[in-house]
């Protein structure tokens, strides 16, 4: 198995820093994962957390725009958020990868706030919401489905915002607030990768990063989600043409063993033409033209999912009665099924670790949960799950006491 | 520690170009011709099988596609699930890519596992058999997948601009929907793997992390024996086709929040020899995240989440076109904004500042772009497809540094044609 190497330091301001050297092309990645996400927004101000990546984007206190002087080096970058965190990622010839440094360090020392970009980010973002969720058909359902299944941990909306008046009503003092409460090196873990120098690297943190001020963090303890006992469902038209059925089952934490193994279930179940859910929903009883199972990745408590159409002339009791006929044949699983499963997301692993910025996020995101070498731990932690594991499993998770269904049917004409 | 100045940006390095590792040529006992590069230090290859047809050779809409993707759906040896659970066993990865002019089946393997993959990769090649029951169920499938499609504002803004900027009758002019589907039957994917697709006329490239001769050894057990009958070497239909050309605004009537605009026209083919020029006007244009119109329709108005135009030069024929979803209510100012754009450049051209931009981020894209043997892969397919050698492909280095602002300048007038333009607006135009 490939193994990455890695070395870590922290500067006195609390910023931690995970360099990995890959000196195959010379390219550096410049990864900073901000630990804050959209469950950490309020009730009334929800899309907040990706609201702000895009205003990271606007220019910082001594830097008036971001990206020019990046792309004068011939450098891209990007940016997500997500439930738990928001992740910034540039990358750079190798021999400019001080510019990187000194882009990251302004935005985090202090933006360019203005109420101009301010309404002009959040006009964007209504259309990214309109473009990548409202004017798509089904693309509300995981939007709705959530906050079915979540009623008072904040994983109870969705990280674009619950709804587009949150993002119209939020204010520049907000936005300020929210810098100074998160933004902060103490918060923060930096990946510098790909062909560079553990000894520079240390020497241009200090000079770009070690004069920001740690901060003094808004974090607050998140509400616990009450266990769920009994079977939630909902009902939602739209423009669709066929009826559809979303279902979300509560799963452990992250950090959990259990975590894993539910994951490589939505794996065995939804895995191309071989997913249990694929042969037998698909092919067998023709219920849909295509099931999908996958896990959301939450850090805290999560869900999976499981969601399709139904076929033309199906109902969806067909649906669903096909659907836990599926569920109950986990029980009859072979080490042969697992084994191969295994191989599948081996052969992942070692594909992910072809390009230097998976192997930053990889390690950006191992590291916000706990542990910079679960990068390296992880395929070890897939291989070792047995039978027994995943049949147990199955059985506590995927029972309909567990789950919360959406029903998406076509609005009459 | 002296007082950093934070408003300076550090000082910029020169771009060292890295010209594309050379690849190599070899011959199997047959005479099946094989490209070999070494790349990488992760234990991964990437084998493709070429095939000189595609799209541009299919006599019917979606018949490529179709075919190849029938081809992963049983076998003399294997049914479609242990085919797929032997893959997964061994954790590789097949997959049709259709061109224009090529057409590849990829495989994407562990190294150490070639000894099991590639016998995978020849069975779907050699062995097809075209199960009725799955053809018939796949078809159903992907209609209703289709189906779903068609309520893309997107989705039925790009299917207009095809049809209406090459016409039927062209090979480029056509989108695989639903009413093409119907049309095809098992005995066309037969009919057209047989003339195709047959391995007898197909070559390799290999490229990743291998020992040459114990590749070559398995690649001569595997493939060897295929009785060779060289190459097709055939003019594809796109070369002789009329195309169409439309212009003027189309409306394709949709509700929803937001609008789908490709407006573009009629651009060069590949070999034109302002291809490169042309390109390099595009993405400052619109053809990057710093671009004229992303800065002025998403990052001054807000209209979109995203703009971009596009030069795309094929084989044959060539468009220009730029793509955006709108919320209703700015499809009108967004069309005008983008004219606006295009006729300032024509007009103003550019200064050699923003230029200077442009020109960096190029440079840095290739480095980035070279990085996987996928990546190398993808690019040697092209090569070999197109007939454009890896040295003629770096020249572009050498143009993008060179090119001038007045060069940008005069591209833009003689290329773009902002007042003469096929607009499709797929969406709602605002009551009133």
């Amino acid at each position: 198995m490939l193994h990455l190497s890695y070395q870590t330091f922290t500067l006195e301001n609390g910023l931690k820093v995970i360099v990995h050297e890959d000196h195959s092309i010379p390219k550096a990645v410049v990864n900073i994962l901000y630990r804050v996400g959209s469950k950490d927004e309020e009730a009334h101000r929800t899309g907040f957390a990706h609201l702000f990546e895009h205003l990271m984007f606007e220019g910082s206190k001594n830097i008036p725009n971001y990206d020019r002087p990046l792309q004068r080096v011939g450098g891209q970058n990007n940016a997500f958020t997500t439930a738990d965190i928001t992740n910034y990622y540039l990358s750079v010839p190798s021999n400019q990868l001080e510019t990187g440094f000194w882009l990251e360090s302004d935005r985090m020392l202090e933006l360019g706030f203005s109420q101009k970009k301010l309404d002009i980010q959040k006009s964007v973002v209504i259309e990214e919401y309109k473009q990548r969720y409202l004017n798509q058909p089904y693309g509300d359902a995981h939007i709705r489905l959530r906050s079915l299944a979540y009623h008072t941990h904040p994983y109870h909306w969705p990280t674009i915002g619950k709804e587009i008046s949150h993002i119209e009503d939020a204010t520049l003092e907000e936005v300020k607030d929210f810098f100074y409460g998160y933004y902060a090196p103490n918060n923060a873990t930096m990946v510098v990768a790909g062909d560079v120098q553990v000894d520079q690297v240390k020497h241009l943190a200090e000079k770009w990063f070690g004069a920001i001020p740690r901060r003094e963090l808004k974090k607050h303890a998140l509400p616990e989600e009450p266990a769920q006992t009994e079977a939630r469902q909902m009902e939602l038209t739209g423009k669709v043409p066929f009826p559809a059925v979303y279902k979300m089952y509560r799963i452990p934490a992250h950090k959990e063993e259990t975590y894993y193994v539910m994951d490589l279930i939505t794996d065995l179940l939804s895995n191309g033409k071989s997913g249990l859910l694929f042969q037998e929903m698909v092919k067998k009883h023709q219920v849909s033209p295509g099931v999908s199972a996958f896990s959301w990745g939450l850090h805290d408590p999560g869900v999976i999912s499981v969601n399709g159409k139904i076929a033309e002339g199906k109902s969806i009791s067909e649906f669903e009665a096909a659907l836990e006929e599926s569920l109950g044949l986990l029980q009859e699983l072979t080490e042969e099924d697992l084994e191969r499963i295994k191989g599948k997301l081996e052969a992942t692993f070692v594909m992910q670790k072809t390009t230097i910025l998976n192997k930053a996020i990889g390690m950006a995101m191992s590291d916000s949960l706990g542990d910079v070498n679960l990068i390296n731990r992880t395929p070890e932690i897939y291989q070792q799950i047995t039978l027994d594991q995943v049949k147990s499993a199955a059985r506590e998770f995927l029972s309909p006491s567990n789950s919360s269904t959406l029903h998406y049917l076509p609005a009459s004409a | 520690m002296p007082v950093l100045d934070r408003s300076q940006a550090p000082a910029a390095a020169p771009f060292h170009h890295i010209p594309l590792p050379a690849y190599r040529q070899r011959t199997l006992s047959n005479g099946m011709r094989v490209f070999l590069l070494p790349f990488g230090s992760v234990e991964v290859v990437q084998v493709q099988a070429l095939f000189r047809t595609g799209v541009a050779y299919q006599t019917k809409t979606g018949l490529a596609r179709f075919t190849t993707r029938n081809m992963l759906e049983g076998t003399t040896s294997y049914t479609s699930l242990e085919f797929a659970q032997t893959l997964d066993r061994y954790g590789a990865w097949i997959n049709p890519e259709v061109g224009n002019e090529s057409l590849a089946f990829s495989l994407a393997t562990i190294t150490d596992n070639l000894p099991h993959t590639l016998p995978l990769l020849r069975e779907v090649l050699t062995q097809p058999t075209f199960p009725a029951e799955e053809y018939e169920q796949l078809k159903d499938r992907s209609a209703q997948k289709m189906q779903v499609s068609e309520q893309k504002t997107s989705y039925q803004a790009k299917r207009r601009f095809r049809r209406a900027m090459f016409g039927k009758a062209h090979p480029y002019g056509n989108q695989f929907g639903r009413e093409e589907l119907a049309l095809l039957s098992r005995e066309d994917l037969q009919a057209f793997y047989q003339e195709e697709l047959h391995p007898q006329h197909m070559l390799l490239s290999v490229v990743g992390k291998f020992e040459e001769e114990s590749l070559m050894a398995q690649l001569e057990a595997h493939f060897g024996d295929i009785s060779h009958a060289g190459e097709l070497d055939r003019t594809s239909r796109a070369a002789t086709a009329k195309g169409q050309w439309e212009t003027g605004r189309i409306y394709v009537e949709r509700e929803g929040l937001q609008a789908s605009l490709q407006l573009g026209h009629r651009g060069v083919n590949r070999f034109h020899p302002d291809y490169y020029h042309i390109s390099i006007m595009n993405t400052l244009l619109g053809g990057y995240f710093g671009s004229r119109l992303m800065k002025n329709i998403r990052e001054e108005k807000g209209y979109t989440y995203g703009i971009y135009s596009r030069n795309v030069s094929q084989r044959y024929e060539g468009y220009f076109v730029v793509g955006a979803d709108v919320g209703n209510e700015y499809i009108e100012p967004t069309i005008s904004e983008i004219k606006k754009e295009m006729k300032l450049l024509m007009d103003k051209g550019v200064e050699s500042q923003e230029l200077e931009v442009v020109k960096n981020y190029l440079l840095g894209q290739s480095i980035s772009h070279r990085e996987t043997p996928f990546d190398l892969g993808d690019l040697l397919r092209f090569s070999w497809a197109m007939d454009i050698t890896f040295a003629e492909i770096d020249k572009k280095f050498q143009i993008i540094t060179d090119i001038q602002p007045a060069d940008i300048q005069e591209m833009a007038q003689k290329y773009l044609r902002p007042d003469d333009m096929l607009e499709v607006v797929a969406g709602q135009y605002p009551a009133g």
